[in-house]
């Protein structure tokens, strides 16, 4: 009896270990900010990895997007409002506004 | 094409024989006013045209663009000169501009399909191309007021990715 409490104590140790450390591996993912203003987009923050969110904030009276050249994203950007972009996949990644094509900027995705 | 720069060419006249009639005299800041949001208004009266003409669903997005962009520039505008308690001062300029756009219009009216598509978006390439002049070498330099030359400068930039917009659009409808 005493020897299967301490078996039972020893596995939920180590599930609450095991939860600790899926905790770590998945860690909330990194939100980083693009401004567009003045029909033009901010510099693309450094660092940027697979599964990182891209906040794209639009300044401008002007409705814009986040395109990507490669098909990989294409959020609307309404005047005064926001879009999301979950990154997938590491490399250079090209965008530009659809509606604005003078306006474009490259994303740096490591792995 | 030879139309397309007929309209350039008369809208060019429009603006040079404005400032030849008063050669002393730059527009002033309620002409200029008057200058850029009459332009706003013809190419938003254009894209509704075309919304109504075109069933291309690039040439339609293009118009929508066109429509949301010079109504923003244009209710920021009329939001300026209230605030500066300044009233517009129509001029003949503005009045050369209505008058083109409303021959354009006329025009384009007889056209439709592929021939109406075509026609609206060169003329857009043109249109923009000399407003952007305009506001470049008169319109800008000339305004006094610091808000109304920086909603001009906006515009500038604005206009000019219209313009890229618009000879992209133009490369398409011809591929």
């Amino acid at each position: 009896m005493r020897a299967a409490g301490i078996v039972a104590a020893v596995v939920l140790l180590g599930i609450g270990l095991g939860a600790q450390a899926a905790a770590r591996k998945a860690p909330a993912p990194r939100v980083v900010t693009i401004v567009v203003d003045k029909l033009a987009f901010g510099p693309a923050p450094r660092g940027l990895k697979v599964g990182d969110v891209v906040e794209w904030v639009n300044r401008d009276i002007f409705e814009h997007s986040a395109t990507a050249r490669d098909g990989s994203f294409d959020v609307d950007l309404p005047a005064g409002g926001k879009g999301r972009t979950r990154l997938k996949r590491a490399g250079a990644i090209a965008y530009v506004c659809k509606y604005h094509p003078g306006m474009t900027g490259t994303l740096d995705v490591h792995p | 094409m030879t139309k397309t720069f007929a309209l350039g060419a008369a809208l060019a006249l429009a603006l040079s024989a404005a400032g030849q009639a008063q050669p002393a005299a730059a527009p002033t800041d309620p002409q200029i006013a008057h200058i850029a949001y009459t332009a706003g208004q013809i190419d938003i009266a254009a894209a509704r045209q075309a919304l109504q003409k075109s069933q291309n669903p690039q040439v339609r997005a293009f118009a929508e663009e066109m429509i949301r962009d010079h109504q923003a520039v244009n209710d920021q505008a009329l939001a300026l000169v209230k605030k500066l308690g300044v009233t517009p001062q129509d001029n003949p300029t503005s009045e050369s501009l209505e008058k083109g756009a409303e021959a354009k219009r006329a025009q384009y009216a007889g056209l439709t399909g592929p021939a109406f598509d075509r026609a609206y978006a060169e003329n857009e390439v043109a249109f923009h191309k000399t407003v952007n002049g305009a506001l470049q070498s008169t319109l800008i330099p000339d305004a006094k007021n610091g808000q109304l030359k920086s909603l001009l400068s906006t515009g500038l930039k604005l206009f000019r990715e219209h313009q890229q917009h618009a000879e992209h659009l133009v490369m398409q409808l011809k591929s």
